[in-house]
């Protein structure tokens, strides 16, 4: 038996993350009914009455305005840990920032990579982004969340979809995990629950934070899914005679066995197997897990001869880590 | 506490002292309707304790109180006393809440047409025209009828909490 190299594409992006961002469904607004910010509230009591036959009516109002509460939750949209191939970059994880307060406010949120506290790498180049298109995934029509000064106004029971985005280490390991934690803070005022401030702008009413201090956090996790293939190949040599002699008139049947290892998936696998030197291809010998395949490029199957590169050349397709393993056999004879 | 003074010609001349209420008298009732919240203060002691203050700080879910109280300013009793509130927009009733010596309380889920004795009397009709034993946050008005006569210099005060939507 022997091993040769052979040529390999594969194209390694996972189609997880696809598959995910694909799937989330993310309401732009969350519903709320809290009464707004410097809402008047009026009531009016009346009284009946009757005095010498005579029925008299009056009422008495009372009044107030609605204070800002000032309140702020995040959460992360993915659910379970994003899978990454090392050394991809601009990888999204997906947050929502929900203003559960009852007026306008504008938050300042960072970002802060660890590794996971079970073992884990931290993801580098992290940088935020508003995901406009709500697709959950960076996208061009996406744009790099603002400092401060020029933060997004968020209404009252609004909420913003936001992405941080990192780059993977090329060294990780398979599975390894790593966090980022978006932290949100209030513009306009954070502090302990029920400290006020006046607002800018309206005389009528003051702001009130509430329980959550008006700021907030919550953890993503990337986890590391890399996928690699071992790849051998095994040949039996059969002569005219039956014996197992290489010589001028004798079959070579080729087995390339094709096993994946890993938990990402390859996009595109193609094996491109060059026949060696002083044989020829036996026509209709190809064969994929024990299935003919035909030698044309145009019959639509998986496999082909390329007659002009001398090569066999068989399209794979997407490979998960976890799938079987594949066996590609052909026979070709020595000339 | 501020000190408001009410157009001459309802007060006929007295004035009316309150954070945000209102009175009005006009022949021989006078009424005020005080808004107030609950507040918790540390006195030198160190020891907490919750005082009702008049309405500051509200916030969607503070609970407000509201309080009526009736006087006979007048020389004569007056009869058929009858307190009417209706549950302010962006404010719910809190259940169990309406309070009122001397009175017979009436709940109402459809603005005052019609009323019972308590909110599970009455049924309330949703979107999808289904019909449902209506709830604390289905009452629009109440009413307390005082029971007998007012007579001159008595009163009455009549309460009920609701909290902001």
């Amino acid at each position: 038996m022997l091993t040769r190299r052979n040529h390999f594409q594969a194209n390694l992006r996972p189609l997880a993350v696809w598959l995910a961002a694909a799937c989330l469904s993310v309401p732009a607004f969350a519903t709320g009914t809290t009464v707004p910010a410097g809402t008047s509230i009026n009531n009016t009591a009346a009284v009946t009455y009757t005095m010498d036959g005579k029925t008299h009516a009056l009422s008495a109002h009372a009044t107030f305005v609605v204070d800002q509460l000032l309140d702020v939750a995040v959460s992360w949209q993915n659910g379970t840990p994003v899978e990454v191939p090392a050394g991809s970059t601009q990888r999204g994880l997906l947050f929502k920032v929900t203003n559960t307060g009852n007026g306008s406010d504008s938050y300042a949120l960072t970002l802060h990579a660890s590794p996971d506290p079970q073992g884990g790498f931290t993801a580098d180049h992290c940088q935020l982004y508003l995901d406009n298109d709500h697709d959950g995934g960076l996208s061009h029509g996406d744009t790099p969340y603002p400092a401060p000064a020029d933060a997004p106004a968020l209404a009252a029971n609004a909420s913003m979809d936001v992405l941080a985005v990192c780059h993977i280490p090329a060294d990780v390991a398979d599975k390894s995990l790593s966090d980022i934690e978006l932290q949100v803070a209030s513009n306009m005022l954070t502090g302990q629950p029920g400290d006020t401030k006046p607002v800018p702008g309206h005389g009528g009413y003051i702001a009130v934070v509430g329980m959550s201090g008006n700021k907030a956090q919550a953890t993503g996790t990337y986890a590391a899914a890399n996928v690699t293939y071992a790849f051998t190949s095994s040949q039996l040599v059969t002569d005219k005679s039956g014996g197992h002699v290489a010589t001028s008139g004798s079959r070579i049947t080729y087995t390339l066995t094709v096993t994946p290892e890993g938990t990402a998936t390859g996009r595109n696998l193609v094996v491109n197997t060059p026949i060696p030197d002083h044989t020829t291809y036996v026509p209709g010998s190809l064969k994929l897990d024990g299935n003919l395949l035909g030698d044309s490029g145009t019959d639509g199957d998986a496999g082909d001869y390329d007659a002009t590169a001398h090569a066999v050349i068989v399209q794979l397709g997407d490979i998960s880590g976890t799938s079987a393993a594949r066996h590609i056999r052909f026979q070709v004879t020595i000339n | 506490m501020k000190l408001r003074s009410i157009p001459l010609v309802l007060l006929g001349g007295t004035l009316a002292m309150a954070g945000t209420a209102h009175a009005q008298s006009r022949g021989s009732i006078q009424l005020t309707n005080a808004a107030t919240q609950a507040k918790t203060i540390t006195g030198k002691d160190g020891v907490k304790k919750t005082v009702m203050v008049p309405v500051g700080r509200v916030t969607p879910g503070t609970e407000v109180t509201y309080t009526i109280t009736y006087r006979n300013i007048g020389a004569k009793p007056v009869g058929n006393v009858v307190v009417h509130d209706p549950v302010p927009a962006h404010m719910n009733y809190v259940a169990g809440s309406a309070e009122g010596a001397n009175t017979t309380i009436g709940y109402s889920v459809d603005g005052g047409k019609t009323w019972a004795a308590s909110l599970d009397k009455l049924t309330v009709t949703d979107a999808d025209g289904n019909t449902r034993v209506a709830t604390a946050a289905d009452c629009t008005n109440i009413r307390w009828v005082v029971n007998g006569q007012v007579a001159p210099g008595g009163k009455g005060s009549v309460s009920f909490r609701a909290k902001l939507q």
